[in-house]
């Protein structure tokens, strides 16, 4: 008897060593996971529930959604939103779907019933099917002023000219944003997009997973999840704190692999093989080299032999002036960094923007390179300002998103005469709103006593500058950091709500006019109004404020050399 | 062997009334290391369960199962229980401090060991009791 256990033991001792010994030659060994399995974000809360339970905090998760009671954001309670002649309803039908019927003056132009929804932070766009298409509706949610609104006011392109006309404005015009999700959005706001589109234009479109779920950044892993059901080789992984081939961990990977898993979606970029990913979707899986499959898009790529196809998306000396680009400045950035150095996925105090939570602040900055700067003082002789952050100066807001304007992910010292140069906006006077560029180029070198300011580069781009410069400039009047002149700065907004061409510069401004102080409700304003409806606001408004609307003495020479057009950007 | 499993038994009754008193005390007291933490208190809480059951078991094994058996068979059957009594729930007490994500610590593997020994007493004990003559 006491052979026998002493025999079983032994065996038992020899296959656990033989077993561990073969799990820890399998772990050597490469997996490819070009066209492997996904497993779903279910699949991986069993063995990492905390991992799970933190991207389920952010906005990525509920990138897209199916339309449910839980997830749409809108109120579908029967309100209408009139845009050029035409009036949505939103509403819910009888079996309870969310609807939206757009009707002219004289019939029905749409009616399409919401069965996803993409986005949660910000708006919320909403999509309906057309047989074998997903189109994105030109109607969406903003979830801070709690309305709908027309998604020409998102994007930057002029009114139509028919708008305010006794006639309603083209359908072609009000249709203008309702594109196809199937080859577009698909591909970075899911997990395992394949468009699937054959020659006849076609769609059979399939995900994954909806969202950007855990196999967005970790690849495929089926085979990740099959190969772990075994106790034995999860707790070879434990302890012997190996990588799992089956896997990526971005945190495994080199800096540039680590940039390329965000840049993917955070870095706009063009392929040669539009076919394949028309076809099969995106090839890259996170640990792949971006470049392999893709170049990032910059001020002179180009399309078609047309070598300015995307130079109105970047200032002039190549800052991109877009969000989705974040991937193109850190590449020009004189940090060296990658994208994990200040966001994390897993580690956020807040989902809004996922900066670590470690590094809040000018932490980011003081406690990982700079740490001659980490004082108070230190900062103030470094800075000349008591209360700016390091990223107002080094990266400063001048990044069209939509309907808002975000900080530039390109990290670099503030040199305001050659950003005047090239003709985008400086750090320095879109917070001395009332200075010039070389007001602040002397205040830098000689200080503010010896800087003199005879104009105002904020109201100039306002009025002069092309579609984003507006956009900038009006986001900048409406920051709370400087308590200047709120008079000067409200009339100037107001101007610009009541006159400008473009509704997504007076939506802007709007919300600019909110941030400095106006306290009227948000519907007092709406961007997509046509002129006359926009007057009649601007003087309600103006009335409250005793501000009346006001234009610099040289407006109407700024207003003839401000440029019209219209700025793709790449839905 | 039978003050060997009383010892034993009575032992492992006291200590995981104990562990009960302290995981009560944990919650009372809003310990925020085990409160929040699913899995360490699911391994806790079976640490305890298994403590407590299985010493009430080694002390009827001590009284009621031991004389079923054979005198040669009463010493493994005795260790195997005592093994068992103390390794499973050691093992998913163990288990529930500085564990991976998702997995129990590799005290876990205390466990299966403890209950193939647990197993083969019982089974040795079922079959005397079968065999005994009325």
């Amino acid at each position: 008897m006491r052979a026998a256990v002493l025999a079983l033991a032994l065996a038992t001792l020899a296959t656990g060593a033989w077993q561990v010994s073969a799990t820890l030659t399998a772990l050597e060994a490469p997996v490819d996971r070009h066209g492997a399995t996904f497993a779903g974000s279910g699949a991986c809360a069993r063995c990492h529930p905390d991992h799970h339970a933190s991207w389920a905090r952010t906005h990525h998760r509920r990138m897209t959604q199916d339309a449910s009671e839980a997830t749409v954001l809108g109120a579908f309670d029967g309100r209408t939103l009139a845009y050029g002649g035409y009036v949505a309803r939103m509403s819910r039908d009888a079996r309870g779907a969310f609807v939206v019927e757009v009707e002219s003056p004289t019939d029905l132009l749409a009616r399409w019933t919401v069965e996803r929804v993409v986005g949660s932070r910000r708006h919320q766009q909403l999509l309906a099917r057309e047989d074998d298409l997903w189109v994105r509706l030109p109607i969406a949610w903003d979830v801070e002023e709690q309305r709908f609104f027309h998604m020409n006011g998102a994007f930057l392109t002029p009114d139509p000219v028919e708008l305010g006309g006794s006639a309603p404005i083209p359908a072609s015009d009000y249709m203008r944003h309702a594109v196809r999700w199937n080859d577009n959005c698909v591909f970075c706001h899911n997990v395992g997009a394949e468009p699937r589109a054959d020659r006849s234009g076609h769609f059979d479109t399939r995900v994954a997973e909806l969202g950007v779920a855990c196999e967005a950044c970790h690849g495929p892993g089926g085979e990740h999840v099959r190969v772990n059901t075994s106790p034995l080789r999860r707790y070879v992984l434990h302890e012997t704190e190996r990588g799992d081939p089956t896997i990526t961990a971005p945190s495994r990977l080199t800096p540039a692999r680590q940039t390329d898993v965000c840049a993917r979606c955070h870095g706009q970029r063009i392929t040669s093989d539009v076919a394949r990913y028309l076809a099969h979707g995106d090839p890259f899986v996170p640990g792949d080299d971006l470049a392999d499959t893709s170049t990032p898009l910059a001020i002179d790529t180009s399309l078609h032999g047309d070598a300015a196809a995307f130079a109105p998306r970047f200032w002039r000396d190549g800052t991109a002036r877009l969000t989705a680009y974040e991937h193109q400045g850190i590449r020009q950035s004189a940090c060296t960094v990658t994208c994990g150095d200040c966001h994390s996925m897993h580690d956020f105090e807040s989902p809004r923007g996922q900066l670590r939570a470690d590094l809040e602040g000018d932490a980011m900055c003081a406690g990982a390179c700079h740490e001659a700067l980490a004082s108070p003082e230190a900062s103030l002789a470094h800075a000349g300002h008591a209360s700016v952050r390091c990223v107002d100066c080094h990266m400063p807001r001048i990044v069209f998103g939509i309907r808002t304007i975000h900080r530039s992910h390109r990290i670099e010292i503030p040199r305001p005469l050659a950003n005047e140069t090239d003709g985008r906006p400086d750090a320095c006077t879109l917070c001395h709103v009332d200075r010039d560029a070389t007001w602040a180029a002397r205040a830098i070198a000689e200080g503010y006593e010896n800087a003199r300011s005879s104009s105002s580069r904020v109201e100039d781009a306002l009025f002069g500058g092309d579609p984003i410069e507006r956009a900038v400039a009006a986001a900048a009047l409406g920051r709370r950091d400087r308590d200047d002149d709120d008079t000067r700065r409200l009339g100037l907004l107001l101007a610009a709500m009541r006159d400008d061409h473009y509704p997504a510069v007076r939506g802007i401004a709007w919300r600019s006019a909110r941030t400095r102080g106006l306290a009227s409700p948000v519907t007092a304003f709406t961007a997509t109004d046509d002129a006359a409806m926009r007057a009649r606001a601007i003087d309600a408004l103006a009335a409250e404020l005793h501000v009346a609307p006001i234009a610099p003495a040289n407006a109407a020479e700024l207003r003839a050399r401000a440029d019209a057009r219209a700025i793709e950007i790449g839905e | 062997m039978k003050p060997l499993l009383r010892r034993v038994g009575w032992t492992s009754l006291f200590a995981w009334a104990c562990v009960g008193l302290a995981l009560e005390a944990a919650h009372g007291l809003k310990l925020a290391s085990y409160l929040d933490d699913a899995l360490t208190r699911e391994l806790c809480t079976l640490g305890h369960a298994h403590g407590v059951g299985l010493a009430i078991v080694t002390i009827l094994i001590a009284e009621l199962g031991l004389p079923l058996l054979p005198e040669p068979r009463e010493r493994p059957v005795a260790i195997a229980i005592a093994l068992a009594a103390i390794t499973i729930p050691i093992g998913f007490l163990l288990s529930a401090f500085g564990h991976p994500e998702g997995d129990p610590g590799l005290a876990i593997w205390l466990v299966p060991l403890g209950a193939l020994a647990l197993l083969g007493a019982l089974a040795t004990l079922a079959l005397a009791a079968w065999t005994e003559r009325d």
